[in-house]
């Protein structure tokens, strides 16, 4: 039989990080959805799973609202600093929350279509950005506002924009012993426009056949000065389509120049023919969606 | 092994539990609390929803451990304290909610969690409510409006 | 005046009560079961635990087609908690399918992923799995044959080398002789001044029960059989498990108990192997066996759809009328034979008598491949067969310059005329449903095409249907048995034969019987699934419980009604036909105020405890539909009625994505008498969405024979959030010989969707999907193909 599984439940991230590094094969979950369907399936036997979900001051969303007692982190993020999500916040935390609608649309779009809703009421945000499959609807999302991850380690605290955060599918730069604490994302200034959008074949509880992201800021004159585009299924992790953010940037803003961006997205995307999609399409939906994603967002009206 | 705590249906209980048990398993198996079923073992099916601190989640991928401490509710703690049905049972049998009957006891709980949360749900907000609940059988249209005519009794 | 002073008048003359009277057929009653199923109390075979019971799991195939060349299982029996390990080598073979083509565990060879090749009774899941993964099998493999096109080759390697007699095969067509002809082809073809011939393909799809697959096999001392099982057809299930008890040399009986079943769908219309392995391995241990398919195993080891490829002609003269219909049907029949080879029965069905076609062609090839073997699913070879069929009339009304609403109101079947196969459908609504869908739609005045300022066209079809109504005559008997018992304290019992899979067949009984008997349907309790206390029934199929089932529940409420009308007459010192029973209550027309209205209670007790009788009222009666089983050329009225329906979807197509949003849907179903419209709007509505996801987006993808995607992420079921608006309308015909003039109505909800989708998708951007599901890249790629466009 399989080796017998362990369940630790950590109170606080330095004995979270503590196990990790003592226990071999260990590793964090906090929601577990996708770790518990490895396990299940027996396509995955970790020895310990090292829970996250009762470590205090990791499920929040500042400065929205305290979904935990949180305590230490208030001062210095505020509204106009961006907003700082514990990594054990769920989907549904973000979902639920008006503000992050308001002021991060392209993220709340983009966990509000994770899994259903019993699958976001416990999958964490930290948990879909570790996990790196190259479908991570958050992670794509949260690429557009350059955020940053806090992470944890034996050595102390580290931070690395999540942009070079994934290495492959389901492979990143966190450590063995590390644990992702916090996702850092900057205030995107005033006229920031945003809309994620997946694309799937049916409506409901679906894997997208592909995720678009986009993002411009626009400067006082109505030119864009920030651009990003994010793509998932487009490559082995969710990616920037860094070609097309600069067919936007310094640029005005048109309906064609949108076309445009999608066009170099799709010249540029990684895409592959799996029996999930085929490559063609997958790429033309590029080409289509990041201009329609870009409409969406408001930024042309 | 662990030993965990927690409350179902208001009821305290006390039991040790295998680490790679999940929720339904123990909920089945060792409370002898049938309502939440099995359908797909994967997260993708709903029939083993139940509501865990208030929310519903697919206790098929909730590991058991991770129960301990917490507000467990099944279908089979939905009748309220008078003895009648919950407005939501009442209104999936007379709306025609209920064909096979497997992915109802899910499917019921999905919709307490909305309910309680937002007691004024709009048609889009159960469609995604229930959406992570298969039914093969119904087409949903009923179990939908079922659900919205609770919501209006509850309101009474 | 109050309902009881009206039943006082004078005129008490309700014996025969005209329809507008009837109390409980016709009402929204809730389904008899619901209440014990939204508390959860329902009791499903997962929930079941006997004592002493062990778990059963099988260890499938690791290849397509290969030999056999050892099984060691030496490893598996040392597991603690394993109580017997099975293969070919160490059990009794039994053969199973209706052409006994495949032994339950596989001896030389497999044939497909799905082949039973050892199996393991254990203390608990666990153990039984660890145990399976330690059996060693050595495999020899051979080419495997994986469409129907290779399996057909010269020289293909042979799936089957001999047939279940021993004789040999020369190649991989199934020798079932699938040819209806009618009428004159070459006449037909002569008389069209237009034809069109096209091709269609059909993927496999899951039935998707959300109940999984699971029985439990236990042994008595004296060597009966009970099983708990979630068949469609206990007594036809019977037969077969007592016919592998004799193999297995166990004298004892069969009892086949289906506690509540998780969906039906077909999928339970045949018997499979692990119901057999459950009994082998429940008699080898003596203790009861329980066996639970995951969702992958219900994926890839039950039998789905079958996929198909079609190719049919139409012609039509110049006023529009069809003149004959030429189909070539090839069916991928996969490794070993079930109903899925049979289908071509049920296609020859639309393919005969949907509308009104003289001369017609249909022949049918069904092959051995190393894939899943098929089965049956909603509606049998009918889906499949319509898709073809309606998508062609829209083909050939274009081409004949006809639109297509009014070609088909042209074609469409009429009451009373027998069809070219012999059909002789005393009702049919086909024009009434016609007309209702095209009315509600507002078709005549569509816009079809781009909307303005968008991606997205719109665009209108519609599609047809007919299907049996009234039974349908495979077997020698196509019956249903029914025993009604009243006890003296007002409750009655029926037992009937049929099967309830979710579809509420106990509630069309409790209303029929209810109505009959002049009972508060609260009072009736319908008994069903049980071969010790129910009679004999052909099964839980061909949408015919309702009208079989049901015509056998009434007679039966006949017989013991007129045995206490009788009584009570006595009793009450009345005629006979001065007593009513409506609601519980005895109305006798009288001049004595204290006789007029009885408690029916009372009066059973009466006849039952007083020397004045001494009486039970009870009866028993075996219903056989007056359908005929179909002649060798498969002529012949095989059904007593005839369902008939239209379909009408509006939706947008997104030129771009090749997303098709289906926005509106209606649906118009003749089926004579509506006996709970709630119910019926179910069926309608989850008809329809099963067969969107037909059109849309189901399918299941094999490499090599392997499914790929055995499981609802990649397997693309619709969830609430892809719910359509659907008008369902109700025709009703009343047809003489239904059950309160009742038709049967379980499948046809899903046999039109997919044609009038795709016939949509043309009104909107004039392209043709002849191949299902059409999912947004194939779309596309139509439309590319259409603006001159390559894909790269
Ligand atoms: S059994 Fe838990 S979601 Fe299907
Ligand atoms: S009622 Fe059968 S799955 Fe919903």
């Amino acid at each position: 039989m399989a080796a017998a599984l362990d369940y630790l439940r950590p109170a606080s991230v330095a004995e979270a990080l503590s196990l990790l590094s003592t226990i071999e094969g260990a590793q964090p979950v906090a929601g577990a959805t996708d770790v518990w369907v490895g396990i299940r399936s027996k396509k995955h036997s970790p020895k310990a799973l090292v829970s996250l979900k009762n470590i205090p001051n990791l499920r929040f969303i500042l400065p929205d609202r305290e979904t935990d007692a949180y305590e230490g982190r208030a001062e210095g993020v505020t509204g106009d600093s961006g907003v700082l999500l514990g990594a054990a916040t769920t989907h549904g935390d973000v979902e639920d929350s008006a503000w992050m609608k308001t002021h991060f649309p392209a993220v709340h779009q983009a966990c509000s279509g994770v899994g259903s809703r019993q699958v976001r009421n416990v999958a964490t945000v930290g948990g879909n950005i570790c996990n790196a499959a190259p479908c991570a609807d958050s992670a794509v999302g949260l690429l557009l506002y350059d955020a940053t991850l806090v992470i944890a380690g034996p050595a102390g605290e580290r931070e690395l924009p999540l942009s070079e955060f994934f290495v492959g599918p389901g492979e990143t730069r966190l450590g063995p012993a590390e644990i992702l604490k916090e996702v850092k994302v900057p205030n995107p200034g005033p006229r920031t426009y945003a809309w994620y959008w997946k694309h799937t074949r049916r409506k409901g509880v679906e894997l997208p056949l592909l995720g678009v992201g986009a993002r411009v800021t626009l400067d006082a004159d109505g030119m864009v000065e920030k651009a990003r585009v994010s793509l998932g299924v487009c490559a082995p992790m969710p990616t920037r389509s860094y070609e097309a953010e600069k067919v936007l940037e310094g640029q005005k803003l048109t309906a064609e120049l949108a076309a445009e961006a999608g066009e170099v997205a799709a010249a540029n995307a990684l895409v592959r023919d799996t029996w999930r999609g085929r490559g063609w399409y997958r790429r033309e939906m590029v080409r289509v969606l990041v201009p329609r994603v870009i409409k969406l967002s408001g930024a042309l009206s | 092994m662990k030993t965990i705590t927690f409350t179902v249906n208001g009821n305290p209980v006390t039991l040790d539990v295998s680490e790679d048990a999940n929720l339904l398993s123990v909920l089945n198996d060792d409370l002898e609390l049938a309502g939440a079923k099995e359908g797909c073992g994967a997260g993708e099916c709903g029939a083993c929803t139940v509501i865990v601190d208030g929310v519903a989640v697919t206790s098929c991928l909730y590991p058991a451990c991770e129960a301990d401490g917490r507000v467990v509710e099944t279908v089979e703690g939905l009748v309220l304290e008078s003895g009648s049905l919950h407005p939501l049972q009442r209104t999936f049998v007379d709306y025609g909610a209920v064909q096979c009957g497997f992915c109802t006891p899910g499917m019921v709980m999905s919709a307490k969690a909305l309910l309680d949360k937002y007691p004024n749900p709009n048609e889009q907000e159960v469609k995604v409510a229930l959406a992570g609940n298969i039914c093969r059988c119904t087409g949903y249209t009923q179990i939908v409006e079922a659900v919205l005519a609770a919501a209006e009794e509850m309101k009474k | 005046m109050t309902r009881k002073e009206e039943r006082l008048l004078p005129e008490v003359e309700r014996a025969v009560r005209a329809p507008e009277e009837l109390v409980v057929v016709g009402k929204r009653i809730p389904k008899s079961d619901a209440l014990y199923k939204v508390l959860g109390q329902a009791q499903y075979i997962y929930d079941m635990q006997l004592p002493g019971m062990l778990y059963g799991k099988i260890l499938w195939s690791e290849r397509a087609h290969a030999k056999i060349i050892s099984i060691d299982t030496s490893e598996a029996e040392k597991v603690p908690g394993v109580r017997a390990v099975i293969t070919a080598q160490n059990t009794p073979e039994i053969r199973i399918g209706f052409m006994k083509d495949q032994p339950v565990l596989k001896k030389d060879k497999v044939r497909s992923f799905r082949d039973e090749v050892a199996a393991v009774a254990a203390t608990s899941w666990e153990a039984a799995e660890e145990a399976i993964s330690r059996i060693k099998v050595v495999y020899e493999d051979l080419p495997g044959i994986f469409s129907p096109e290779e399996a057909m080759e010269e020289g293909a390697p042979l799936i089957h080398e001999m047939d279940a007699r021993g004789k040999e095969l020369k190649d991989n067509r199934i020798r079932l002789p699938w040819k209806l002809v009618c009428g004159d082809l070459e006449k037909g073809k002569a008389e069209a001044t237009c034809t069109v011939t096209t091709s269609y393909e059909v993927p496999a799809v899951n039935h998707c029960c959300m109940g999984t697959s699971a029985c439990i096999a236990s042994f008595d001392a004296g060597d009966n059989l009970t099983i708990y099982d979630i068949t469609q057809i206990p007594s036809l299930a019977k037969a077969d498990f007592l016919e592998a008890l004799k193999a297995m040399g166990a004298k004892g009986r069969v009892r086949v108990i289906t506690p509540t079943i998780g969906g039906g769908f077909g999928s339970k219309l045949d018997t499979y192997g692990y119901q057999y392995i459950a009994m082998l391995l429940s008699h080898r241990t003596k203790r009861p066996v329980k066996i639970v398919f995951t969702r992958e195993e219900e994926f890839f080891a039950t039998s789905p759809r079958q996929q198909a490829k079609f190719t049919i002609t139409q012609g039509c003269d110049k006023e529009g009328y069809l003149t004959f219909r030429e189909v070539n049907a090839t069916l991928d029949n996969g490794a070993y034979i079930s109903w899925g080879a049979t289908t071509p029965s049920v296609m020859m069905m639309p393919m005969s008598s949907l509308y009104r076609v003289p001369n017609i062609e249909f022949k049918s090839t069904c092959i051995y491949t190393n894939n899943t073997w098929a089965q049956a699913m909603r509606g049998y070879g009918n889906p499949q067969a319509t898709f073809a069929i309606d998508c062609n009339m829209d083909e050939l009304a274009e081409k004949a310059g006809i639109d297509p609403v009014e070609f088909r109101r042209r074609n469409a079947n009429i009451p009373g005329e027998e069809t070219p196969q012999g059909f002789l459908p005393r009702t049919c609504g086909h024009r009434e449903c016609l007309e209702a869908v095209v009315e509600k739609m507002g078709y005549e005045g569509r816009q079809s095409g781009i909307v303005e300022g968008t991606p997205k066209a719109r665009g209108m079809g519609v599609a047809s249907l007919i299907h049996v109504g009234g039974g349908a005559k495979i077997y020698r008997s196509d019956g249903c048995a029914t025993s009604i018992k009243i006890d003296d304290d007002g409750w009655v019992d029926v037992f009937s034969g049929s099967q309830d899979i979710g579809q509420g067949l106990d509630t069309v009984l409790r209303q029929i019987v209810a109505e009959v008997l002049g009972f508060k349907p609260e009072k009736v309790k319908i008994h069903v699934g049980d071969t010790d206390t129910c009679g004999w029934d052909a099964g839980c199929h061909a949408s015919r419980s309702t009208f079989v089932a049901g015509n056998s529940a009434k007679v039966c409420a006949e017989i013991v009604r007129a045995q206490m009308v009788a009584n009570f007459a006595a009793q009450l010192e009345v005629a006979e036909d001065a007593i009513s029973i409506t609601e519980g209550e005895v109305l006798a027309q009288t001049d004595d105020p204290d006789k007029q209205v009885t408690k029916v209670e009372r009066l059973l007790r009466r006849a039952h405890m007083t020397g004045r009788g001494n009486t039970m009222f009870m009866a028993s009666n075996f219903w056989e539909p007056n359908n005929k089983l179909l002649a060798g050329d498969f002529h012949g009225n095989f059904s007593m009625a005839y369902t008939y329906g239209v379909h009408g979807v509006e939706l947008e197509v997104d030129t771009e994505t090749g997303q098709v949003d289906v926005i509106n849907y209606v649906a118009a179903h003749d089926i004579g008498k509506a006996i709970n419209p709630m119910l019926l709007d179910g069926q309608a509505y989850g008809g329809i969405m099963q067969g969107i996801g037909y059109a849309l987006t189901e399918e299941m993808l094999f490499d090599k024979g392997k499914l790929l995607n055995p499981n609802f992420r990649d397997y693309k079921i619709l969830t609430c959030l892809d719910v359509v608006p659907i008008e369902a309308i109700i025709v009703e015909t009343d047809d003489p010989e239904g059950p309160f003039g009742a038709k049967g109505v379980g499948e046809p909800g899903l046999v039109p969707v997919a044609p009038a989708i795709a016939n949509a998708i043309y009104d909107a951007v004039g392209i043709r999907l002849r191949r299902l599901p059409m999912t947004p890249d194939r779309v596309l790629e139509a439309l590319w193909a259409k603006a001159g466009k390559a894909i790269a």
